[in-house]
């Protein structure tokens, strides 16, 4: 650089005049000033934040002061005023000590923290020659009945007032009595929503990860029923859990997992489906390698096949992995109802599938390439119903099914019963309007509409959006190239398909790579399967079977 | 792209099934004229007369473990004579996916997309065949299987239909009512068209699991092509006739465009191209995949996503300039009378020779 700038200078004098070289010598003179006073600042600034630093890593090791107030002066310099923090003293244990009490108010128990930590100091007495350090011991064993931790640094009590507990000063003494104040607030077990039943369970997961536990443990109260607890996201600290049973679940994707989960760093979590897209393989995959759900007996029913499940605090849901496309099909009326019923609903849901998938596709490329499928008296039907519309009928679907789409996603937005009011507008009232006005074709309304709904008869919403956007894709395809190019397109989602991976487990599993004991419960059920799927439970596959087997690992 | 798999029992054996099907779906017309009504028990014969040359082959392979015959050949003649080898097994794959594109492009230009220019169905094709082989064996073999299950469903069902209605036995019988000299010329035109499986063989021999052991995977695959391809000579000859069936190109979409019953069962050969298409990808992607496999060898593995390009782009290039029906359906039978088979018994020769030598000088060492 400096030899560059000396060979310009050369240069420059060579052919600047005199007058020129003055100017550009004071440009210099004046910039080497500006550097030295930049550096200046560089050194201050330094400084300060050195300084910053020191505060900062000595407001991180600050002890519990001795006196109550300047705890309590501490807190609101580091809290602020807003945060609704409750300060009040005490003379306690008949007036042997005086204590202070801190807690938020909005997340804290009040009543609690009166009956059972106010009153009892206020009441109870206590032998007056009782040394000061033994106070919190006899506090903790005699005085208050419920869990307490003594803690002396400030920033780990303020992170538990921050978590609702309540902290008890004592004046003299350096050390704090951290209570479990919290005040839950919680959801009543409701029914599950997004995945009504007949005849299963009705109970569906709540925002609480204590609870959804507890509903998980319910169904299996087994010693090998394993929990991994972790705290996720910078700002969030949001608790989750990983759960799955020992012995039963391959060791190696727990393992796997657990690695994954602890190499998150987000600044927020917020639910289940945000961080199982930070955990699998490939999150741009258009296809659902996890399931949501929000039933605790479908969780339950994963954990026992060798899947593991996470649940997650303040979210309504959990998920499960590895599942295969199959799992997405497959609801818990399958094993409440008849072998015979559950299989012919679970052919159905297969076949609305390939209807929501394929039939606009095919509905195009029969009328703009292949007409010889469409029989005659069907074929003069479609051409009249489509006389005076402007629109090719490739233009006509992607827009009718765009329209379905925005309709159903503006019915969900907007509350209540006006919702399901607005839908039946648009979707009836618009929809003959444009029928009439000669916009679209009869047939397309119906052809769309089938395609739509078909789509919501799969179990997993998730899988639903699957089939829009691969709808789309097949539409395009069968719109420029017909028949053609809609199974070009079959083949590319097949072959996508069938290389995509759960945590290593193939999506296509049993059928590709093929496991006939697992076909007994794909595409119908069979039976109560007596074997785990190979690739899922590799170590312990019999479920039931020769006596004294059950269980048992190979 | 060197991968470390171990094909699974379904995937060998659908392989082996879509594999050996490829050209003959087109060239099957070639022998119903010497065969006439025993055409397909000539087609039923000339496949299973492939099978004691893929055992051969895997004979081979379980004594040359994680290596293909390329590799052998290579690793006994030096790397020169390996790479000649190489590249007759280049150009012969190139030259099957050349022909198998053109047969099937003229049969989507000439039934279905007669105003879609040649260039964009090959190119289509060619690149769908690329995207499936890109991600490996294991996706392709996985594909493979998924594909060949739906067609196979899809061309029989089709032709249910026609059970009733058009299935006439007076076009069948009597069976052997033909020469003997016609019927052998036949069934060897036949196990030669075949022969194209044995060109994978020679390649996936290496991700076979102890292939001696497990020949049966690919014997059954063989089996299973000889019937379910003789079943649909008899179908197609049952319902156009022996004669109408040798003088008209793609006899299975021709057979199903004549069914009709009642009013809205028709127009099946639309349904029937489906599987043609599946056939034509998977061997396509076959060819590819091979010939990608040889190019890798040569060029030690530089630069893989290059020497596909390239690959395709030759097959793309001389499918343009062939574009012809004709042209093809004559390729594919000099193929499957000249090149296939001869080619294939020469790689078994050398590798036989090379064994025998490998194994005498061990012995030597023992002793």
């Amino acid at each position: 650089m400096f030899k560059t700038y000396k060979n310009s200078t050369k240069l420059s004098d060579s052919t600047m005049s005199l007058a020129e070289r003055q100017a550009s010598q004071r440009e210099l003179e004046r910039l080497k000033k500006m550097i030295i006073a930049g550096s200046d600042v560089a050194q201050e600034l330094a400084l300060v934040i050195e300084q910053l630093r020191r505060s900062a890593s000595n407001a991180e090791n600050q002890k519990v002061f001795a006196t109550i107030d300047e705890n309590f002066s501490w807190l609101h310099d580091f809290l602020g005023q807003g945060i609704g923090l409750t300060v009040g003293k005490y003379d306690i244990l008949a007036g042997n000590a005086q204590a202070g009490i801190a807690y938020i108010e909005s997340i804290a128990d009040k009543q609690l923290i009166s009956s059972y930590v106010i009153e009892p100091l206020l009441t109870k007495k206590v032998d007056s020659n009782i040394r000061l350090d033994n106070l919190l011991n006899f506090i903790q064993l005699e005085s208050i009945y419920i869990h307490t931790t003594s803690n002396y640094i400030m920033t780990k009590i303020v992170e538990s007032l921050l978590n609702g507990d309540a902290v008890l000063f004592i004046n003299g003494l350096q050390e704090a009595l951290v209570i479990g104040s919290r005040k839950i607030e919680k959801r009543s077990i409701e029914k599950p929503d997004n995945e009504g039943t007949v005849l299963a369970s009705l109970e569906s997961f709540t925002d609480d990860l204590e609870t959804n536990c507890s509903m998980v443990i319910k169904r299996l109260p087994i010693t090998t029923l394993c929990f991994e607890a972790f705290t996720q996201g910078e700002l969030s600290r949001t608790k989750l859990k990983l759960v799955w049973l020992e012995g039963i679940a391959n060791e190696k994707v727990i393992e796997e997992v657990e690695r994954r989960i602890k190499k998150i760093n987000v600044d927020n979590l917020d639910g289940v489906g945000n961080l199982a897209e930070l955990i699998e393989d490939k999150p741009l995959s258009i296809f659902p390698k996890y399931r949501q759900t929000q039933r605790p007996d479908v969780v339950a029913k994963a954990l026992t096949e060798g899947h593991f499940a996470v649940l997650c605090n303040n979210s309504p849901f959990a998920f499960f992995a590895p599942i295969t496309l199959w799992d997405n099909f497959k609801t818990m009326d399958d094993y409440a109802e008849r072998v015979t019923s559950s299989s012919y609903l679970r052919l159905v849901r297969y076949v609305a599938f390939a209807i929501a998938v394929l039939v606009s596709p095919v509905y195009l490329s029969f009328v703009t390439y292949n007409h010889i499928v469409v029989p005659q008296s069907l074929a003069v039907n479609i051409s009249t119903g489509r006389e005076g519309v402007p629109f090719p009928s490739g233009i006509e679907l992607v827009m009718m099914t765009l329209a379905i789409s925005i309709i159903r996603e503006a019915s969900l937005r907007i509350p209540g019963s006006v919702g399901y009011f607005i839908g039946t507008l648009a979707a009836v009232v618009i929809g003959q309007a444009a029928v009439t006005a000669g916009y679209v074709s009869t047939s397309i309304i119906i052809v769309v509409a089938v395609s739509e709904i078909s789509s919501f008869a799969i179990s997993t919403t998730t899988l639903v959006y699957t089939t829009r956007l691969i709808n789309y894709f097949f539409i395009t395809l069968a719109s420029v190239l017909g028949m053609f190019g809609l199974i070009n397109g079959m083949i590319i989602v097949m072959w996508y398909v069938v290389s995509l991976e759960s945590f290593g487990v193939p999506y296509l599993y049993p059928l590709i790579p093929f496991d006939l004991e697992g076909m007994k419960d794909t595409f119908v059920r069979l039976a109560v399967l007596k074997k785990r799927l190979r690739l899922l439970a590799p170590f312990n596959r019999y479920r039931i079977g020769p006596e004294g087997n059950s269980g048992k690992r190979e | 792209m060197l991968e470390n798999i171990k094909l699974t029992r379904e995937q060998t054996f659908f392989l082996i099934f879509i594999c050996a099907l490829g050209n003959i779906v087109y060239t099957h017309t070639w022998i119903d004229d010497e065969a006439d009504r025993a055409a397909w028990v000539a087609a039923l014969a000339g496949i299973l007369l492939v099978t004691p040359f893929a055992v051969w082959m895997l004979y081979l392979g379980e004594n040359y473990p994680e290596k293909n015959l390329l590799d052998i050949v290579e690793d006994g003649l030096g790397k020169f004579p390996g790479g000649i080898v190489s590249c007759v097994y280049i150009l012969i794959n190139v030259a099957v996916a050349v022909a198998i594109l053109n047969l099937f492009t003229e049969l989507i230009k000439s039934v279905f997309l007669p105003k879609t220019p040649v260039g964009v169905i090959m190119l289509i094709l060619v690149l769908v065949a690329v995207s499936i082989i890109s991600s490996g064996l294991k996706a392709f073999s996985r594909t493979a299987e998924l594909l060949t299950g739906l067609g196979l469903a899809n061309f029989f069902f089709s032709f249910v239909f026609s059970v009733p209605k058009y299935f006439h036995t007076e076009y069948i019988f009597p069976v052997f009512d033909t020469s003997w000299l016609g019927f052998i010329k036949g069934t060897l035109f036949m196990t030669g068209a075949a022969s194209e499986c044995l060109l994978l063989i020679m390649i996936i021999v290496r991700f076979i699991p102890d292939p001696g052991k497990h020949c049966l995977w690919v014997v059954t695959g063989l089996v299973f092509c000889a019937v379910v391809f003789s079943a649909a000579i008899l179908v197609i000859m049952a319902m156009l006739s022996p004669e109408l069936a040798k003088r008209i190109a793609f006899g299975g979409v021709n057979a199903a465009r004549i069914i009709q019953v009642g009013e809205f069962i028709r127009g099946l050969e639309v349904f029937i191209f489906i599987t043609y298409q599946f056939i034509a990808i998977g061997k396509i992607s076959v060819c590819l995949y091979c010939g990608w496999t040889a190019v890798q060898k040569i060029l030690h593995n530089i630069k893989p996503w290059l020497s596909l390009a390239a690959l395709s782009s030759v097959v793309l290039a001389l499918s343009f300039w062939l574009n012809s029906y004709n042209k093809a359906y004559q390729l594919a039978v000099v193929l499957g009378t000249y090149i296939l088979l001869p080619f294939s018994i020469l790689m078994l020769l050398i590798c036989t020779i090379l064994l025998i030598v490998k194994k005498k000088k061990s012995d030597a060492m023992d002793s």
